[in-house]
């Protein structure tokens, strides 16, 4: 047999394949367990729904700014009120 | 058959039975794919079986104005495979045709050689040289949809298949183009 069609025969099994004819059941399996967990205490779950709604994302993105900017204007008041007292 | 579209609507509207439609649909090629890529049927089944979880888990994020079904989950699938491929650094080849009859005779081992030489040099290829020659000559996918998958121009598609093969065909001294 040729180079050639060694390569082809090469090519040819690549593309053959055998499958576990349990495999959709494996895969529903892990899908029908993931559906019984309890839904807000999941984690990747949690982060599934903000990443896919936009207003829950955008809603975060303003509460942390709101958290940092009030930290801003906390840690500035008592360096403030610091420098007057020792000053 | 029922359209994909279809399908992928049941299932977010809480139809979770429909998903094995799809399981059912495209384990050969993306188990093939995953094979191919990391060159070891032992762990390509695991790799699979994510694959078709992490789908059914963003099946919500699936834009099909972006994509077709099957690019979004071949590109699933190439992904978990390279991941795979980084954390275990996946070198055995495990995976070798044997050419049926007479295993003895001389030709038959100088062919079967030359197979395993194949198998060594696609495997030695860069990734993105890899994933472009698997998704081209044994997924037979078009340019475009290896281009989506890959997140490349269809020219870079092309380079990389260029490249890809004229490697091998340097690697095992060809007298002929692949």
């Amino acid at each position: 047999m040729d180079k050639k069609k060694l390569y082809e025969l090469w090519i040819e099994k690549k593309h053959q394949v055998e499958i576990n004819k349990s495999f959709p059941d494996k895969v529903m399996g892990r899908v029908y367990e993931y559906e019984r967990r309890p839904r807000w205490f999941d984690i990747p779950r949690l982060i599934e729904i903000i990443s896919v709604h936009t207003i829950i994302k955008n809603g975060l993105v303003v509460i942390g700014a709101l958290v940092g900017f009030i930290r801003v204007i906390y840690v500035i008041t008592m360096v403030l009120s610091k420098g007057v007292l020792n000053g | 058959m029922i359209d994909e579209q279809t399908i992928i609507k049941n299932i977010i509207n809480g139809d979770v039975e429909s998903f094995r439609l799809l399981v059912e649909r495209y384990q050969k090629p993306v188990i093939r794919m995953i094979g191919n890529i990391v060159n070891d049927r032992h762990i390509c089944e695991d790799i699979a079986q994510d694959v078709f979880f992490t789908a059914y888990r963003k099946l919500k994020t699936f834009n099909n104005e972006r994509s077709s079904f099957s690019t979004w989950l071949f590109t699933i699938a190439r992904n978990k495979s390279l991941n795979a491929i980084k954390k275990k650094k996946l070198i055995a080849i495990d995976d070798n045709i044997e050419i049926s009859a007479g295993k003895n005779s001389p030709d038959i081992l100088e062919q079967q050689e030359f197979l395993n030489e194949l198998d060594r040099h696609l495997h030695s290829l860069p990734k993105n040289q890899k994933t472009v020659f698997v998704l081209a000559e044994f997924e037979k996918l078009p340019y475009e949809q290896i281009a989506q998958i890959e997140n490349v121009r269809v020219t870079t598609v092309r380079t990389r298949l260029h490249r890809a093969k004229r490697k091998l065909a340097k690697a095992l001294r060809l007298d002929w183009e692949i």
